[in-house]
């Protein structure tokens, strides 16, 4: 049980960390500032005394709800790529694990170990900060997504999808490089995206769709981000922001996640990390 | 030593045939082979960049030879239930700086297997076997280099191993602290710990080991117990009053060699072929009416049969 060992011990130098303490602390701070915000805003409804209050207080409930769970992608990405970019070979670099390997345990189970101590504190993350923005918007406005539930699932598998490239890269390759190629990808995918809602509007381009899959292939987590989106949004706000007529905004989007995507993220998701293991447990360190 | 470690004694605590790394182009460790037996110190000496750090890495599993076997405690290389008789230091160790003394100690004995209060027996008795009794709390992102040293040890000892292996033991040590863990580790010997040690020290190597391999440019060029490493003519030291001409005369029809010490003129150093001549030199002395204040050998130290070995090594490049 040599992976239980070290998923403990992860779990404890993570928390140990300065920079998990402080993304706590400036999410708290974060969620306080955004119920300040959205009191505010419903405030200044009330007084304006605007008729359909409830429709229109469900109506900011679902923008908010989107855009709050946007920031929580981002910030569970960025968690994502800080905690974990050195997840081995940061450890490497240092000469830490120089005691650990000859230990009796598969090296293996040292991927493992750490691989799961990274999931279960980012998803824990991913989780509280959704369901707690999601919580304010239903106090402040009485909205609560249909799909909340698929949402947050598919907020995970984004995270998760980053954590599977990082993690083959962390047994692969030097810290730097791994968070550099791991960013540029998180980033390239939306503006792929961005650029095929462009040629929507002004007229078909299978090689701007080729680009497009071919970076969510690479990096799927900005396609479940806008599947997590589509779960958020009624369908009825969809239809009023003209989603279905272009599929997906740079943020918001109308996509249900295909079931070839849905499967390629399966595969990304447990594929990755079983490299990794193979990577690590044949290097020399 | 008890009975089972001296039925133990000839066995093999690790055998290497034909190992080789080649790391891309650079050929770090070239076809070496050797054995080192259970309840031995077994000490490999080389300069920087000899090879001795990929032997070690490769012995505990953190580089993968390129060609030939290793067998250690009778397994091979790898196997998890050897790795559970092991304990290592490696050279300049870098640990989690974050973790107290008691949290370190706690998650190797974890990693060994060790719970609860069995763990907890093995703590206290390395801590204080390494002198760092009273440390459990600090971290050891306040310890020194030689408590980073120390703490190294512990950890390497929580299993009680039959097999310790130690690159480089005097890094960061204070000359008393040096002393310390060169007699515990005479001490962990006795008790029937098979020791292989990597240093460049050479009073680590003289003071702890049955056996000395020298190795440069990723080639073993000797083995053998530090006595047996002077496979070269017997140098005596005589010292005698007066050395008259004749009496150098007749010492030179005895011996090999005769140097005479440019500043101490009643001092002497003859090559002898034989131990036995040196009885034949005190006659001669006293034969030509000198008075003998003293006849001793003059052993080379390790570090000039060292130094000679390596230099000879280069040469024939």
């Amino acid at each position: 049980m040599g992976w239980l060992v070290i998923a403990r011990f992860t779990l404890k130098e993570i928390v140990r960390r300065r920079i998990f303490l402080a993304v706590v602390v400036l999410t708290v701070l974060l969620l306080g500032l955004f119920t300040l915000l959205l009191n505010a805003l419903v405030d200044n409804l009330r007084q304006a005394q605007p008729e359909n209050m409830d429709l229109l207080l469900l109506g900011i409930g679902a923008l908010m709800a989107v855009l709050a769970s946007w920031s929580v992608y981002l910030q569970s990405s960025l968690m994502t790529l800080l905690l974990t970019a050195g997840m081995l070979s940061a450890e490497i670099e240092a000469g830490t694990l120089a005691v650990i390997v000859p230990k009796p345990l598969h090296r293996v189970e040292i991927v493992f170990g750490k691989w799961l101590a990274y999931a279960l504190v980012l998803g824990g993350y991913t989780a509280v900060l959704e369901l707690g923005f999601l919580g304010v918007i239903y106090w402040k406005t009485g909205y609560w997504p249909d799909g909340m539930a698929q949402a947050l699932g598919l907020l995970e598998l984004g995270m998760l999808c980053l954590l599977a490239l990082l993690t083959v890269g962390s047994a692969s390759l030097p810290t730097l490089a791994n968070g550099a190629i791991a960013a540029l990808l998180f980033l390239a995918t939306p503006i792929a995206s961005f650029a095929q809602v462009v040629t929507q509007i002004t007229g078909e381009s299978t090689t701007v769709d080729r680009i497009k899959t071919l970076f969510e292939l690479l990096m799927p987590s900005d396609a479940l981000w806008h599947a997590a989106s589509a779960a958020l949004l009624p369908p009825v706000a969809q239809d009023l922001i003209g989603l279905h007529q272009v599929q997906n905004l740079p943020i918001i989007g109308a996509e249900a996640l295909t079931p070839a995507m849905g499967l390629w993220v399966a595969l990304y998701i447990v594929v990755l990390p079983l490299l990794g293991m193979l990577r690590f447990a044949h290097r020399d360190l | 030593m008890s009975g089972e470690s001296q039925g133990q004694e000839h066995e093999p605590a690790i055998e290497v045939e034909g190992l080789t790394k080649l790391y891309h182009r650079l050929l770090a460790v070239d076809h070496i082979s050797f054995v080192t037996y259970r309840g031995e110190a077994f000490g490999f000496l080389g300069p920087n960049g000899a090879g001795k750090s990929t032997v070690v890495k490769i012995l505990t599993g953190l580089v993968q030879p390129t060609e030939g076997t290793v067998r250690i405690l009778g397994r091979p290389l790898g196997d998890r239930e050897v790795r559970r008789r092991i304990g290592y230091l490696p050279e300049l160790p870098t640990f989690h700086r974050w973790l107290t003394a008691a949290e370190f100690l706690s998650f190797h004995g974890s990693l060994y297997g060790l719970r609860g209060s069995l763990l907890r027996a093995r703590m206290e008795e390395v801590l204080a076997l390494v002198g760092l009794a009273g440390r459990e709390r600090q971290r050891l992102g306040t310890f020194s280099k030689g408590m980073l040293q120390r703490i190294g040890l512990a950890q390497a000892l929580l299993n009680r191993p039959e097999l310790l292996i130690i690159d480089e033991l005097s890094t960061g040590l204070d000359p008393v602290g040096q002393h310390d863990l060169r007699s515990l580790l005479l001490d962990l010997k006795r008790a029937g710990t098979s020791i292989f040690i990597n240093s460049h020290q050479l009073p680590d190597v003289e003071a702890l080991c049955d056996r000395v391999a020298i190795i440069n440019l990723g080639r073993i060029l000797k083995v053998g117990a530090p006595e047996e490493l002077f496979d070269e003519p017997l140098l005596v030291e005589l010292r005698a009053e007066p050395l008259s001409e004749a009496l150098l005369q007749r010492l030179a029809q005895l011996a090999l060699a005769v140097e005479r010490d440019q500043y101490d003129p009643g001092r002497v150093l003859l090559r002898l072929q034989r131990e036995e001549q040196a009885a034949e030199v005190a006659e001669a002395v006293h034969a030509c009416g000198a008075r003998l204040y003293r006849l001793a050998p003059h052993r080379r130290s390790l570090e000039q049969v060292f130094l000679r070995t390596i230099e000879l090594s280069r040469s024939l490049q």
